[in-house]
């Protein structure tokens, strides 16, 4: 794995208050709570996986610690949740999903 | 004849449906005696009126034989438009009313007018347009010191126990996978079924004297305390008008209107106070209910038909790649 990714594994990130998750069914699904008309475009479907990841985003874990978690629970080789992983929060953060959380002492 | 018959067959269609609406709303004694209370304080002879969403005409015709002057009935239902020339001649003031075709949002008139009346409340109170249609009407047809009928109109809410006939009863069939959806969408309940937990609280009023047609409703809150949080199935919500000085109508019981459920998630048993925000904006629609148990419990969630959407534009989205 490439220093880059490393140090992004080591960030940690907090869910935005301005979206909302819900599991209905086998679907999860992300709402951004705004302050004018839906755009109907920007509601997200997250797999089983990414809603296990998105309920993690706490302002606590790590992504390391996230990824931990994910091979915990699924059967998946560490290099593709590392790398799904940093995909999903970049896609959270092109949404203003997620915000990264202050360092830890 | 074969050309004409499909605009005729729709026609008959519309009025029918049309009078089918106004039959239960003529036949809601309640509602008919606030209105007609308020107009009987509100027109002198001599005044000019203006009915809004003029429907079968009866706010129209009334003012007429209350004295008004002149009355314009502005009906954007091309079939009902007869309806309420008849009725005016029946009341025999058909030379004191102009029946305009047009739709009250956008309807162009010379004159002004010393009351606006307009009975465009639905069951969720702002969704047929009520705020922006008198706002425009009272910026360009109000005579400086002239009234709305209604002059306000604000949301009730209350915990409420969950109705009775929520599912499929007798139960047909498993029917999860549709009560998941319907658990984010707000359904309307018959006032019969609807059994309130704690008084009802006003959640926002919207003063149609002062509103902008552009506002937002604002995000309502309000705080309630429940005996039994495991009785809660819902909030019920309602509307509270005020037609006149003294005249209040409200829509939780014994009108054609009916009050508006949003579900909420089962709640712990014991007592407990929630903490509910609305956003009633219908594009935007949300409710949240933060739950605080007396023991310490504590409950938060968040509904929203999207939520609903989400789930199905993604089953959709399957089912298109399948067809590929």
């Amino acid at each position: 794995m490439s220093r880059s990714a490393q140090s992004r594994l080591a960030e940690v990130w907090t869910r935005s208050p301005n979206l909302v998750g819900r599991k209905i069914g086998d679907e999860f699904v992300l709402v951004p709570l705004v302050s004018h008309g839906a755009d109907l475009d920007s509601i997200l479907n997250l797999s089983r996986v990414a809603a296990f990841v998105w309920e993690r985003l706490d302002g606590a874990s790590s992504g390391g610690e996230v990824v931990d978690a994910v091979l915990e629970h699924f059967e998946v080789e560490r290099d593709r949740a590392e790398q799904d992983y940093l995909e999903l929060v970049e896609t959270l953060v092109e949404l203003d999903a997620v915000k990264r959380a202050p360092k830890r002492a | 004849m074969s050309r004409a018959a499909g605009p005729a067959r729709a026609s008959l269609a519309r009025l029918a449906s049309a009078l089918a609406f106004h039959q239960v709303m003529l036949a809601d004694a309640h509602r008919t005696r606030a209105f007609a209370r308020a107009l009987a304080r509100r027109v002198r002879p001599g005044k000019d009126v203006l009915d809004l969403g003029s429907g079968s005409g009866v706010w129209a015709v009334l003012a007429a034989r209350l004295g008004a002057r002149r009355v314009v009935a502005v009906e954007r239902e091309a079939v009902l438009v007869p309806v309420i020339q008849a009725l005016a001649r029946e009341a025999g003031v058909a030379d004191r009313i102009e029946v305009v075709r047009a739709d009250a949002r956008h309807v162009r008139l010379r004159r002004t007018f010393d009351l606006v009346v307009g009975e465009l409340v639905g069951n969720e109170g702002f969704e047929e347009g009520l705020v922006p249609v008198f706002a425009r009407a009272r910026e360009l047809f109000l005579r400086e010191g002239g009234a709305l009928v209604p002059e306000a109109v604000a949301l009730v809410a209350a915990p409420a126990r969950p109705p009775r006939r929520l599912g499929l009863t007798p139960p047909l069939l498993p029917a999860h996978s549709v009560a998941a959806l319907t658990a984010h969408v707000p359904y309307n309940l018959h006032p019969s079924e609807l059994r309130t937990l704690a008084p009802g609280r006003e959640l926002l009023r919207v003063d149609l004297r002062r509103a902008r047609s552009q506002d937002a409703l604002p995000v309502a809150r309000a705080r309630f305390r429940v005996k039994d949080a495991k009785a809660v199935g819902g909030i019920a919500v309602w509307v509270r008008m005020r037609l006149g000085p003294g005249i209040e109508l409200e829509t939780r019981t014994r009108t054609h209107w009916l009050p508006t459920f949003l579900p909420l998630d089962p709640l712990p048993r014991g007592p407990g106070r929630l903490d509910v925000e609305i956003d009633w904006n219908t594009a935007r629609r949300r409710w949240s209910v933060d739950f605080s148990g007396a023991r310490g419990e504590r409950r938060s969630a968040v509904y929203t038909p999207l939520f609903a959407w989400g789930v199905v534009r993604a089953a959709l989205a399957r089912g298109r790649r399948r067809r590929r």
